[in-house]
């Protein structure tokens, strides 16, 4: 019974080593949530054994509230494992209530066992303005969330971080803590460079909460100083392309000087050479 | 050069680029990059612009695989700058410990050996009193660039965002930009270069810098097939330290990856400065003083080979 | 006045030079033949090999090739303002030493810029520089005024010996009849008439007038390869003056070796006489002086004020570990010696010119090597390599051997040339004899003013 038993696991280890075992797979889901701007859902897979990034795996992002769960679209990952939805539309589920359950899940293939992780959230919504008030830039947040009723409530003592998205990453502007009403405002520095618009685009955001979870919101101003699109074209220089004028006219004054010279002692030679005959003796008088 | 005559030659190049293109698709089925990254779920520590050492999740940080433009369509010469953009890089002198993974990264990424360096990191001692401290020298894309002024042929130019670039279908390997350069940045490539890794080499463009081209001349890029992507150039995310700052200066922003400032506050805060500024070659790239250093400068030469130690025995 | 009976003397005495190699002129030939052919073999391996063939690498990215070109276009830019400015001071005891003086220059000038293509990576691409040229870089200024003051040399052989082709053409020497042609083509219609001798003279003096500032233009262009840099020692606003003065001291070097080689060789003693050293020689004082005069202040400032940078290529060039002797041997040998050796009249004579000439000659070459090696071995940030070849240049048998070739080419086509056109002007010189002997008539045997 015993050999029978020891038989039987070996040929299993035989086997899956053969027939390669689906690995096991580990996701990991950031969801932040954007209000009417839908949902963002990041999942990073990489394999059980040894920590590596998954690339090329599908993963389906879904949500649910209450008995309801809805599809939310999908997406591959990338060579660091990432497989991002940007905006997923989840109003159906805001009707229904204001907790919900996000999912991202992977089927599973030939080489990959199936897997899902999921993020409980529950909705919040940050209002975001950017207002002039006596000449003062401010940044004013009001933050809502749902108590079990379904009843609107502000929420109090609440961080929200205000930034500018910029070409690498986010500048961080400040924090904002939410007063008894929800509300909270910073003043706005007033030096910041934005393109040549003008615009600056300002996001707030509530950042692992434990409730909440992610939550952000954007909101463009015109406060942005303006940057100087003309600076970005290349003068006449020494190190442009287009040569300084003075070495350009120097150079051809220079050059038409001598090559014209050269012209008249050929015209000359060859004057020279019009006045006589081949066949012409040479003449040795002074 | 008159307008239209660039404006041909610009024609003739995106013709060129797209042929490349073509390659490009070539080389991404003989075979995909296959990169180790660094598992997640762990915590490292980083230090942040005022010294503090702060525990950052892996997943978190901006590690980025180098993926050049390659997979973009090529319409791209390099020539023109990144619209708008005025790229710009701090250098804080008080954290590096000479760990030298800008140097791994940068070579890797331009599939060069080892023994090339366009990243540097030399040990400074400005004076018989004065304390030796690690320097990481970038080239530093100057904005009254030497090196530029006398290259015969455009082959390495400014572009409007800053970046000095060299282009190596056109260079025809006079070298004088290297006795130009007064900052020793610039390399040559005196034989038949070494490619590291070709199979996962992109196709050349004066963006990826790679493959290195026989008798032309070569030197740091400033990873703009990444920058145009949004990602930030090797060193930078490679430092451990977040030594290197990165950003467009008319954004007023710099990042180490896990640290986004303004540029101005940086500057002002630190006392940043030039190097040689007095030479007029007006550098976009800032150095932040060796003051309240992170690290003692013996800790540089701990993981170095006897040869790469051998190198810095005038300064000790 | 004689002209034709002198000048067909003279032609008399030339022609068997001539016209016919002797076995010792083609074992002279063979002899740099080979020289040449190791140089091309050494071409042929540096561009198959690429650059690392060479000692030049990142810190030191030019070599004695640059030296070489520095050397061989200085050469070539003294036979035309040497030549230019004797001819506007119509100094009579010129007229044998004209030949030489502009083959110089068109020899040199083919050879100087053959050196720059060997500093060149990529030889295939060379058309670039005439279909992407940036007029801001100063390699472009140097193939600009390189070509131009080529046109110029030829012009100025070439004038000077339209009315030796004339008489080539007409000469009752027995020659092959496609050489006659080709002398009769070349004297360009020439039978000295009234017109053809003032159109002739018209474009000889515009030419020489123009050669003057055109090659002190082309050889400022030249130090500002170097001096456009931010490099110690290079960055330095005499090196314009430093540079021509340079090249027309080492050309009036050259000048009076060939005049004395083919005084010996052809048996020319009685047209390039003792005088004409000594004028030369009074010229290489006077250059010698000026550039001494150049060198010292140009170090002395340096040393003076101590940059850091400066500091140390200072330290490095007199550290007799380092560059001293070289420094010192090019210093003094180069300069000093020369004045001591002409200026003391007890020392003066063809053999001590043609010494003084030999020695700063070599001293000019080192010259150039200290103002190149050392300069790039000091760069500004610390070299942090321990690649012994990175740090320190030392020209390898390549090198050394396209530069015997550019000797040997030198060698070659003089050599060549003086076959095709006679070393000292037949036209001239018969000028300048019938012309002194009318002077010894009328001032009944006096001797001669030195400078006419
Ligand atoms: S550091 Fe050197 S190579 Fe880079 S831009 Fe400045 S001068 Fe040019
Ligand atoms: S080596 Fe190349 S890039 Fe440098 S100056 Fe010459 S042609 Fe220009």
């Amino acid at each position: 019974m015993k050999t029978l038993a020891t038989l039987i696991l070996i040929t299993t280890a035989i086997f899956s080593a053969v027939a390669q075992d689906p690995m096991a797979i580990a996701i990991e889901l950031v969801a932040t949530q954007k209000g009417d701007q839908g949902i963002d859902m990041k999942a990073t897979v990489t394999d059980d054994e040894n920590s590596e990034p998954v690339k090329g795996l599908t993963i389906q992002f879904s949500g649910t509230a209450g008995e309801q769960t809805v599809a939310l679209g999908e997406a591959t990952t990338n060579e660091l494992g990432i497989a991002e939805l940007k905006g997923g539309n989840f109003d159906a589920l805001r009707k229904v209530a204001h907790a919900f359950t996000f999912t991202a899940t992977f089927a599973g293939n030939e080489n990959y066992e199936t897997n899902h992780a999921s993020v409980d959230l529950a909705e919040v919504a940050i209002e975001l303005k950017a207002e002039t008030i006596d000449s003062v830039n401010t940044v004013i947040v009001n933050v809502t969330s749902w108590n079990e009723k379904g009843e609107a409530v502000p929420f109090s003592e609440g961080e929200v971080k205000v930034y500018v998205p910029r070409m690498f990453s986010l500048l961080p502007i400040g924090d904002i803590t939410t007063d008894e009403d929800g509300y909270g405002e910073l003043k706005f520095p007033n030096d910041l460079p934005s393109s040549v618009s003008g615009e600056l685009t300002i996001v707030a955001r509530i950042e692992e909460h434990e409730t909440f979870g992610n939550a952000e919101t954007s909101v463009v101003s015109n406060w942005g100083v303006k940057v100087d699109a003309q600076a970005s074209k290349l003068p006449r220089a020494l190190w442009s392309p287009d040569a300084p004028l003075w070495m350009v006219v120097t150079f051809v004054v220079l050059m038409v000087g001598v090559w014209y010279h050269y012209g008249l002692i050929v015209y000359e030679l060859i004057k020279v050479h019009r006045l006589s005959k081949p066949t012409d003796p040479l003449d040795f008088s002074e | 050069m008159d307008n239209s005559n660039s404006k041909r030659r610009n024609f003739i190049r995106t013709g060129l680029a797209l042929g490349l293109a073509s390659v490009a698709g070539a080389t991404k089925l003989l075979g995909e990059p296959d990169e180790k990254k660094p598992a997640h779920n762990h915590t490292v520590k980083l230090l942040s612009p005022d010294g503090e050492i702060v525990e950052v999740d892996t997943a978190d940080l901006k590690v980025e695989t180098h993926e050049h433009a390659g997979t973009m369509a090529r319409t791209i010469t390099g020539r023109e700058g990144i619209e708008g953009r005025k790229f710009v890089m701090v250098i804080d002198l008080g954290k590096c410990r000479n760990a030298r993974k800008c140097i791994v990264a940068c070579n890797k990424m331009h599939h060069i050996p080892e023994e090339k360096e366009w990243l540097q990191v030399k040990l400074m001692k400005d004076n018989e009193n004065a304390a030796p401290y690690w320097f990481p020298k970038t080239c530093f894309h100057c904005d009254n660039p030497p090196c530029v002024k006398v290259c015969p042929v455009d082959a390495t130019f400014k572009r409007s965002d800053g970046l000095v670039l060299i282009d190596n279908e056109r260079c025809i390997g006079c070298k004088f930009c290297m006795a130009g350069c007064p900052y020793s940045t610039r390399v040559f490539n005196w034989g038949e270069p070494e490619i590291t890794e070709p199979a996962t080499c992109p196709p050349y463009s004066p963006e990826s810098s790679t493959p290195s081209k026989h008798s032309t001349v070569e030197k740091c890029d400033f990873c703009p097939d990444m920058v145009r992507q949004g990602k930030l150039p090797d060193c930078v995310t490679a430092c451990p330290n977040g030594v290197f700052y990165f950003g467009d200066e008319n954004e007023d922003t710099v990042t180490n990856g896990s640290e986004t400032v303004r540029f101005s506050q940086l500057i002002k805060d630190k006392a940043g400065y030039r190097f040689m500024e007095e030479l007029g070659t007006k550098p976009r790239v800032y150095y932040l003083p060796p003051s309240n250093r992170m690290f003692p400068v013996e800790r540089g030469f701990k993981n170095l080979t006897d040869d790469q130690k051998a190198r810095f025995k005038d300064v000790q | 006045m004689n002209i034709e009976k002198t000048s067909k003397s003279l032609l008399k005495e030339f022609w068997p030079q001539m016209s016919k190699w002797t076995t010792r002129e083609l074992i002279w030939l063979g002899f740099w033949g080979i020289i040449f052919l190791v140089g091309l073999y050494a071409l042929y391996v540096q561009i198959v090999e690429g650059h690392v063939v060479t000692g030049m690498r990142d810190h030191v990215i030019w070599g004695v090739y640059i030296v070489n070109f520095i050397f061989f276009i200085g050469i070539g830019y003294t036979g035309a303002i040497v030549g230019g400015l004797l001819h506007l001071f119509d100094a009579e005891w010129r007229k044998p030493l004209m030949r030489i003086a502009a083959l110089m220059t068109v020899i040199s000038v083919i050879i100087g810029p053959l050196y720059i293509l060997l500093c060149i990576g990529r030889l295939d691409r060379l058309y670039y520089l005439f279909i992407y040229p940036r007029l801001q870089s100063p390699i472009i200024w140097d193939v600009v005024a390189v070509m131009t003051f080529l046109v110029g040399g030829i012009l100025f052989l070439y004038l000077l010996a339209i009315r030796d082709f004339a008489i080539l053409s007409r000469s009752e020497e027995t020659m092959p009849a496609w050489r006659r042609k080709i002398y009769l083509f070349m004297s360009a219609g020439f039978i000295n008439t009234r017109m053809q001798r003032h159109d002739l003279k018209l474009a000889l003096n515009v030419l020489s007038l123009l050669l003057i500032p055109t090659v002190i233009i082309v050889s400022s262009v030249l130090s500002w390869i170097f001096g456009m840099t931010l490099r110690p020692g290079w960055h330095s606003t005499i090196f314009g003056p430093y540079f021509v003065l340079a090249a027309v001291y080492t050309g009036t070097g050259v000048l009076v070796l060939l005049m004395y080689a083919f005084r010996k060789l052809h048996n020319l003693g009685a047209y390039i006489q003792e005088r004409h050293f000594v004028y030369v020689g009074y010229m290489l004082i006077a250059m010698a002086a000026g550039y001494g005069y150049f060198t010292f202040s140009e170090y002395l400032t340096d040393w003076y004020t101590s940059e850091k940078w400066n500091a140390e290529l200072i330290h490095k060039l007199m550290d007799l570990n380092q560059y001293g002797w070289m420094f010192y041997f090019a210093n003094f040998a180069g300069i000093l010696l020369p004045i001591l050796l002409i200026g003391i009249p007890k020392f003066r004579s063809i053999n001590t010119i043609t010494f003084s000439a030999a020695l700063l000659v070599i001293a000019m070459w080192f010259k150039r090597y200290l103002i190149i090696v050392p300069t790039l071995e000091t760069p500004l940030l610390p070299m942090q390599d321990i690649r012994p070849e990175y740090v320190n240049y030392s020209a390898t048998w390549v090198e050394w051997a396209l530069t015997g070739a550019g000797i040997a080419m030198f060698m070659i086509l003089f050599k060549v040339a003086s076959k095709y056109i006679p070393i000292v002007p037949i036209w001239e010189t018969s000028e300048m004899i019938e012309k002194e002997k009318q002077t010894k008539a009328a001032t009944n045997g006096q001797p001669q003013p030195s400078l006419s």
